[in-house]
């Protein structure tokens, strides 16, 4: 209804305003009419949370989601398709596995017949990350039953992650959203890898469309959407820094994590330095 | 390739096992200051990782050279994503730059 509702809660108080404020406000109170200001807030708010969000809401945030996912999970399925690699393998992987970058890394190993561990020690090094994801997000989900949080770890991606991470540090947007978002973005991982693989018949080459960067490019809006301040900005330029450094060094799929526990600390420890001193 | 789908349930079961370990047994507990501070850096630093190796890293070398259209289509990416803050403007304007770079290259 009202757009305006997502701006109600004002910004946090200086704390010099706030040590003053008691000072002031009895005084007033005693004075106003008490009903006015009180009934207004609560029904405004409970207003603004049953209108923001909800499984409407959770849908039309997982719109780029799903219109990003799709070509990545696309461009999965021709490639395992000109592979010649067995479409229910390829499927079963996409719904059960449901993470991008190990599966491109899984499905080239595979063709090349690799061996069988050193296949899923890769998948585990690259998905390693969720790891880390999965306990930033712990403490948002505390309320919710074991279930629930088990099925929000099997769906979880950097992706849906990122955007659920933006979501909390503003409002709780509740289990509705929530799973809106990550089944649909299930689904479009699952169908798009479904549909590349039989229509791989008709784009021969799809690097001629540009599918490759469709992934990298959603990592560049959701980087974009986490640089809130110099910190953040300092720990994602020093973790790509380091993850390059790494590979240079010559380790292979355990750069990423080694980069990004780098560029993490580094954040982290400069955040430390800045408030001690 | 007869053992591929237990492959693919294998690879399934270590890419939960990180996913759903937190999740499972620390959502309940209080964390030490030092790692909610800590963790808060991680999103960005794992999602730039990535980038960069996808971007800059190409056949096991280096690849920031003029050749590597990824780099102006992915700076282009970078532009929209700054000025929409719109996954699906980036994504789309991204291929759409490479799709044209590697048109006319």
């Amino acid at each position: 209804m009202e757009s305006a509702t997502p701006q109600l809660l004002p910004p946090p108080r200086p704390e010099f305003l706030r040590a003053r404020r008691p000072v002031v406000q009895p005084e007033r109170r005693q004075t106003l009419p008490e009903p006015a200001p009180r009934a207004e807030l609560p029904r405004l708010e409970v207003h603004g949370v049953s209108t923001q969000f909800g499984l409407a809401s959770g849908i039309t945030c997982a719109i780029p989601i799903v219109l990003g996912y799709f070509p990545v999970a696309f461009a999965l399925g021709i490639l395992a398709a000109q592979f010649k690699f067995p479409f229910f393998a390829i499927a079963l992987m996409s719904l059960i596995v449901f993470a991008g970058s190990s599966q491109f890394a899984a499905l080239s190993l595979l063709t090349a017949a690799a061996p069988a561990w050193s296949v899923v020690l890769t998948v585990f090094v690259v998905n390693f990350r969720h790891f880390l994801m999965s306990l930033a997000i712990a403490p948002q989900l505390k309320s919710w039953s074991l279930k629930k949080r088990i099925l929000f770890a099997a769906q979880m991606t950097d992706e849906t992650f990122a955007l659920h991470m933006n979501q909390f540090a503003t409002k709780d947007p509740g289990e509705a959203h929530i799973f809106a978002i990550n089944m649909l973005a299930h689904s479009a991982w699952f169908l798009g890898t479904v549909s590349g693989y039989w229509v791989s018949w008709l784009l021969p080459d799809t690097r001629a469309l540009g599918f490759d960067i469709a992934m990298p490019c959603m990592f560049i809006a959701l980087i974009v959407l986490q640089a809130r301040n110099r910190l953040l900005i300092l720990s994602g330029v020093s973790a790509a820094l380091f993850s390059l450094a790494f590979k240079l060094a010559g380790l292979s799929h355990a750069a990423v994590l080694a980069g990004a526990i780098i560029g993490a600390t580094i954040g982290a420890g400069v955040e430390r330095w800045k408030t001690s001193t | 390739m007869e053992n591929v789908y237990l492959i693919v349930v294998a690879m399934a079961v270590v890419t939960f096992l990180p996913r759903v370990i937190p999740l499972g047994f620390f959502a309940g507990k209080k964390m030490p200051e030092w790692l909610v501070s800590w963790l808060k850096f991680v999103p960005i630093s794992v999602l730039s990782a990535m980038l960069i190796l996808d971007l800059a890293w190409k056949d096991d070398a280096l690849a920031l050279t003029p050749s590597n259209l990824l780099l102006p289509a992915s700076a282009l990416a970078f532009l929209v994503a700054i000025r929409t803050k719109n996954l699906f403007a980036t994504v789309s304007a991204g291929m759409a730059a490479l799709a044209l770079l590697r048109l006319v290259a």
